[in-house]
């Protein structure tokens, strides 16, 4: 599993503009014009937050931990 | 401008019949009323309410019946706590629509059952999703020693009440930094206790994996006499502890002597201005550390806190950004946006590397019972200002307030931000941080600085270099 590596060639082909109108789709969101650029930068921003977590191998036997007991 | 120390000499005088609780109300609302245009801490009063408890803990005194330990002393909620027939906003527009809350926070009413008497809510950011108190809908809260500068959030409301003494006690709500940051900045104590340790019920959740509450105070007596009153299982809570409470007064007073303190090492000694730097050696030297621990992968570790932040978050708030989009405060609105696109499979690979480093952490408190680190890696930064400079590279500030305090609430460490102040200079805050449930020794350790002198809260109206 891994997110768009931030090398130059993938990011030409992931459109992050066609990303963001497709998913507003999907999730019943209206996104006014004056929006769309802000919400573009800050899903490139999660990318880049993303990216050390998505690289990260993981033993197969690490359960998520939807309800956390420390 | 109030003439109490803390919240345990107000109970104190209280108790023993030296003032009413009445007065201490009517002080307190009156210094507020005064005080509060410039402050900008509170967004609702509830004076009437807080008048008729007063009277019930004079009553009380009157036939001779025992007083709670925190009788008579005023607080205040940031305000995504429900407040009986009030409507619990947090920090947002939209929930100016909602019904008032049917019944007080489980928080509110332990504190009320111990004799605190509630005075208000208090401002914070857009549904908690931010680190410095700058709301569209209802002001920013300046920080009350520098009011061109921010509180830091998203409690910042109660940060700078208990900087400004307007209350003595305050409670907020952290997920990655939101009591510490604002606590840091401002020079007050501020508790994020292990996660699912008290209950959050009757809280509006923004992040329900990583929402924790806690206290802000003047004292870490304060600090132990709140949380103790807070403890204990809530079936309201899915996430509230079922284990005993463990009180953490009564080893206050205990010292260091069985205590092994490290310092934080690597992404905690990382990227921070040379002030914060001083104090955290201020900290580091009084305590006599020698040793430095390091938990592995740390800055993934705050990567994945804001994954799991942002997908909780938008996924909460999804109906609000369908039907409402432009009434969120933008602050907010395309950050909650995009966190919605975030696909399940990043969700989840950040719930697993959750953990993993939970197990890493594990295996550092089999070494040591307590840790240090520092809380934000910069003093309070202007109320405009975008970025900052950190070893000569400009950063986003207000992303990185949470740089040293996000790995750690990702997997529910207690941790106490304390204040270190020295005369002239801006706030700043160190963490005290130890395994889950052991927030006795971190308290310990706190009160042995504060008795040392190391540690105090700011004095409010002190002159501070501004620049």
């Amino acid at each position: 599993m891994t997110a768009p590596e931030q090398t130059d060639e993938p990011l030409d082909r992931f459109e992050v503009e066609t990303y963001v109108e497709q998913m507003a789709q999907l999730l019943g969101l209206s996104l006014p014009e004056s929006v769309q650029p802000s919400v573009a930068e800050n899903v490139v921003r999660v990318m880049a937050i993303a990216q050390p977590v998505l690289e990260f191998e993981l033993p197969d036997t690490i359960e998520p931990a939807p309800t956390f007991k420390p | 401008m109030a003439l109490w120390t803390d919240a345990t000499a107000i109970a104190t005088a209280v108790q023993q019949g030296e003032i009413t609780a009445q007065a201490v109300v009517e002080q307190t609302l009156q210094d507020i009323d005064q005080r509060e245009r410039a402050l900008n801490c509170f967004t609702t009063l509830v004076a009437e309410r807080a008048l008729q408890q007063a009277q019930q803990v004079d009553q009380a005194k009157q036939a001779g019946l025992p007083l709670g330990p925190l009788a008579g002393v005023p607080f205040a909620v940031k305000n995504l706590f429900d407040i009986a027939g009030t409507v619990t906003l947090a920090g947002a527009k939209i929930n100016r629509d909602h019904p008032p809350a049917p019944q007080d926070a489980t928080a509110i009413a332990r504190l009320e059952a111990a004799g605190a008497i509630l005075v208000g809510a208090l401002n914070m950011d857009e549904y908690a999703y931010g680190f410095v108190t700058v709301n569209q809908h209802y002001g920013a809260t300046p920080n009350p020693h520098a009011p061109k500068r921010v509180a830091g959030g998203s409690s910042g409301g109660s940060a700078a009440a208990i900087a400004a003494q307007l209350v003595p006690l305050t409670l907020g709500s952290d997920t990655n930094g939101s009591i510490r940051v604002p606590a840091g900045l401002c020079g007050v104590y501020g508790l994020k206790p292990t996660y699912g340790r008290l209950s959050r019920a009757g809280t509006a959740l923004f992040s329900a994996s990583l929402d924790h509450i806690g206290p802000f105070a003047r004292s870490v007596r304060d600090i132990a006499l709140s949380f103790d009153a807070m403890q204990g299982a809530d079936a309201r809570d899915p996430v509230c502890t079922e284990l005993p409470a463990v009180p953490t007064l009564p080893t206050l007073e205990n010292g260091l002597d069985d205590l092994h303190i490290a310092l934080l090492g690597d992404h905690f000694e990382r990227g921070m201005q040379p002030a914060v730097a001083a104090a955290l050696a201020e900290v580091t030297i009084a305590l006599d550390i020698a040793q430095k621990v390091v938990l592995p992968d740390a800055a993934r570790a705050r990567a994945a806190a804001y994954l799991i932040t942002a997908s909780e978050g938008s996924q909460l708030h999804l109906p609000r950004l369908q039907t409402r989009l432009m009434d969120f405060d933008p602050a907010t609105r395309d950050r909650f946006v995009a966190g919605a696109m975030i696909p399940q499979s990043w969700y989840l690979q950040a719930q697993r590397l959750r953990h993993w480093f939970q197990a890493q952490v594990r295996a550092v408190f089999e070494q040591v019972d307590v840790l240090i680190a520092p809380t934000t890696p910069c003093v309070a930064p202007f109320i405009d200002q975008e970025t900052m400079m950190i070893d000569g590279e400009p950063v986003l500030v207000r992303p990185h307030l949470g740089l040293y305090t996000q790995p750690l609430s990702f997997i529910g460490l207690p941790a106490l931000s304390v204040p270190v102040w020295q005369a002239g200079t801006l706030p700043i805050g160190v963490q005290i941080v130890a395994a889950p449930y052991q927030e006795a020794k971190i308290l310990r350790v706190a009160r042995w600085l504060e008795t040392h002198q190391v540690i105090a809260p700011s004095p409010y109206g002190a002159s501070v270099k501004e620049d």
